[in-house]
């Protein structure tokens, strides 16, 4: 009896931060338009929230390439049918692996870096001070942001495909001798660029928006203190791997 | 306010990266690998089964891709299927008597068409429709070919051959 | 812009946050051109007052009005035309980090206004050089001192000129040198641009030179206010005991709790 009230209250909890979020999203689409007037504030966040993470993101598309080559030629050769190494890498990396996996460390590079940087904005009263300026925060603060992190995802994601294409490359071809037309020439033959890289980018689009909208509206709404902003912090991270999994299935059952 | 402007340079180069990154997978790994409007002839092909052959496969002559597949038709009064490929114009000496072949690389692989060159001084127009054909293999008569035995009769023999 | 008798003037306040009243029947006004000091021992809601006003934190019952027009159900929009008439102090200064000085007190301006930047910087360095700091104008606020940074706040929270300004607890820890620094600000501006000022504070010594009227709350109740010297001579207990600085009296020093006897399991003894 008590936890099926528990579980009733947990769930109108989470149907209650759902439509905070939502309407959250409302105030920031709306103030869009305005803020882009200072577009100075969108470049430079463009700046921290995309190009900041390139590092991790080009690194990381470097190491899945590699290990891909690795396990798909190992797995491959056992059927004789290792010249389907490039299409297996590339229709795994634009379809799945690229738009998920860039996803998860741009959560925790720039989703992280964006909420603390909010929320450490309302605990020292930096927001109110704002909106005491007559200057409305979401419009100066929050939109900003979110559209840079939308922005990037899509760029970071195909950065990491490109990275993740040469690393499968470099171990498949140079190391364990794959021919290297073969390599290229069974991409072209069955990769669709719109059905298969750009399906991929668009997932990523989808993501950006996720991490994006979890990110400024935990640090938004974070409690003004040290320990709000780290609480924030963590359910960023968390929050945005679970919606980007979810929404994974659901992009993959419906659209591709 | 130089702050500022090395913020719009290096968002600028991330931008350009991004797109450049996009650039570098459509032509390289993609179907967009290849294709080049106006710089193609195209050739008619019959075959009497095409197996997996898709849009967009590669046509090749002895290995090296020199076109690709434009399209796949039926021809409803002789149940032929047509095919017609986009060849690039710099082998535009194809002769007039090669043959045409569907097939598969390696065991799994994707299928494509292999022109095999003849020896006549007359050469292939845009158009023109090659003479000689030989059908896609399919590994399932192969198969059932193999378990009977020869002529490839029908099933309830093959099994039964088989016991 | 007319002017009105009363820029802040409330009625009846209630407020309930978190199952706890806060404000139970607040009645005050802040006269036009008066320093007016809100003291009351922490937690009595000073702070959540100001937000009250300024139409950052909704209340839930009673009226307020901020130069004759009625805070509650106003739109943002009429809220922010409102703002700006109204500047505000917070307590650490709320300065943006990621600006300079020179551009935290140019932001108000370049944000509402549509001056030329080369008026904007006559403006923002005269602002400087009214709180003394104009040349910190290029020092990024994390290399300001405490007492430099409220300066700084002040500079911007007078940048556009209002005709109210809040002081939330300026004098917290800050030095004496910048505490007299602020007091000293804060008397200017009042007498030569006549800017109402509100100061929440509760060091009974600072507000002493730099109020002439004096709110006592407590307990979600105003129990004493007027001119300064008149409350300052009040002498109902509870007035007298915040003044006075005592701990214990009609304000407890025992958070309310049952018997102590009773609480260690002795209550059968007598």
């Amino acid at each position: 009896m008590s936890l099926f009230g528990d579980l009733t209250a947990s769930l109108m909890d989470f149907i209650r931060r759902l439509g905070a979020m939502g309407l959250f999203l409302g105030r920031i689409l709306a103030a869009i338009p305005v803020s882009l007037r200072r577009f100075r504030l969108h470049v430079r966040q463009l700046w921290f929230i995309g190009a900041m993470s390139l590092t991790i993101i080009m690194v990381s598309g470097l190491f899945v390439g590699l290990v891909l080559g690795l396990q798909y030629y190992t797995a491959l050769s056992q059927f004789g049918a290792s010249g389907a190494l490039g299409t297996l890498t590339a229709l795994s990396l634009y379809r799945e692996l690229s738009p998920v996996v860039a996803a998860l460390l741009f959560s925790g590079r720039a989703g992280t870096a964006i909420t603390a940087e909010i929320g450490l904005m309302r605990s020292t009263q930096q927001i109110e001070a704002m909106e005491m300026m007559a200057v409305d925060p979401i419009r100066y603060v929050v939109a900003p942001r979110f559209l840079a992190a939308t922005l990037a995802m899509p760029l970071l994601c195909v950065v990491f495909s490109a990275l993740a294409i040469m690393g499968a490359h470099w171990s498949a071809v140079l190391w364990l001798g794959l021919d290297n037309g073969i390599y290229w020439s069974s991409m072209v033959g069955s990769v669709d660029f719109a059905s298969d890289l750009l399906a991929g980018v668009f997932k990523a689009l989808v993501f950006g928006v996720l991490i994006a909208l979890i990110a400024v509206f935990q640090g938004f709404t974070a409690q003004p203190t040290g320990e709000g902003v780290a609480y924030a912090t963590t359910r960023t991270v968390i929050h945005s791997a679970i919606a980007v999994l979810a929404f994974d299935f659901i992009l993959t059952a419906f659209l591709m | 306010m130089a702050a500022n402007r090395s913020f719009e340079i290096g968002t600028g180069l991330f931008i350009v990266l991004g797109f450049a990154a996009l650039v570098f997978l459509a032509t390289q790994t993609t179907n967009l690998a290849g294709y080049r409007v106006g710089e193609s002839y195209a050739l008619k092909a019959r075959f009497t089964n095409i197996g997996q052959l898709k849009e967009r496969a590669p046509v090749k002559l002895a290995g090296v891709t020199i076109g690709s597949v434009r399209s796949i038709t039926l021809d409803g009064a002789v149940l032929d299927a047509v095919v017609t490929l986009d060849v690039d114009r710099r082998f535009a000496e194809l002769p007039d008597d090669s043959s045409l072949s569907i097939y598969t690389s390696g065991l799994l692989g994707d299928q494509y068409v292999a022109i095999k060159p003849g020896g006549s001084p007359e050469f292939l127009g845009d158009g023109d429709e090659f003479m000689l054909t030989e059908s896609s293999v399919q590994l399932e008569e192969l198969i059932g070919k193999y378990l009977v035995g020869g002529e490839g009769g029908n099933r309830d023999q093959g099994t039964s051959g088989n016991e | 812009m007319t002017a009105v008798a009363n820029p802040v003037a409330i009625r009846g306040l209630g407020t309930v946050l978190n199952g706890k009243t806060i404000f139970d029947g607040i009645d005050l006004d802040i006269p036009s051109g008066s320093v007016t000091a809100i003291m009351g021992p922490s937690g009595t809601g000073k702070t959540t007052l100001l937000r009250h006003v300024t139409g950052q934190l909704p209340f839930d019952s009673g009226s307020i009005q901020v130069f004759g027009q009625s805070v509650q159900d106003m739109a943002l929009p009429d809220l922010y035309r409102l703002r700006r008439r109204m500047g505000m102090l917070f307590q650490h200064g709320a300065l943006l980090t990621d600006l300079s000085v020179f551009d935290n007190v140019a932001f108000p301006l370049r944000e509402n206004t549509d001056l030329p930047e080369s008026l904007i910087r006559t403006l923002v360095l005269m602002k400087l050089q009214s709180v003394g700091l104009r040349g910190a104008a290029g020092l990024m606020p994390a290399q300001l001192s405490g007492g430099m940074a409220r300066r700084v706040a002040l500079a911007r929270a007078i940048a556009l000129d209002p005709e109210l300004i809040f002081y939330d607890e300026p004098f917290v820890g800050l030095d004496p040198i910048a505490v007299a620094a602020v007091v000293e600000l804060i008397r200017t501006l009042n007498q030569t641009l006549g800017i109402t000022s509100v100061v929440v504070a509760h060091e009974i010594e600072h507000l002493r030179r730099v109020a002439d009227r004096l709110i006592v709350l407590s307990g979600g109740k105003v129990i004493a206010k007027g001119p300064i010297d008149e409350v300052l001579a009040n002498p109902q207990p509870m007035v007298r005991q915040f003044l006075g600085g005592l701990s214990d009296g009609p304000v407890p020093f025992h958070y309310p709790a049952p018997p102590l006897a009773t609480e260690f399991g002795l209550g059968g003894v007598r």
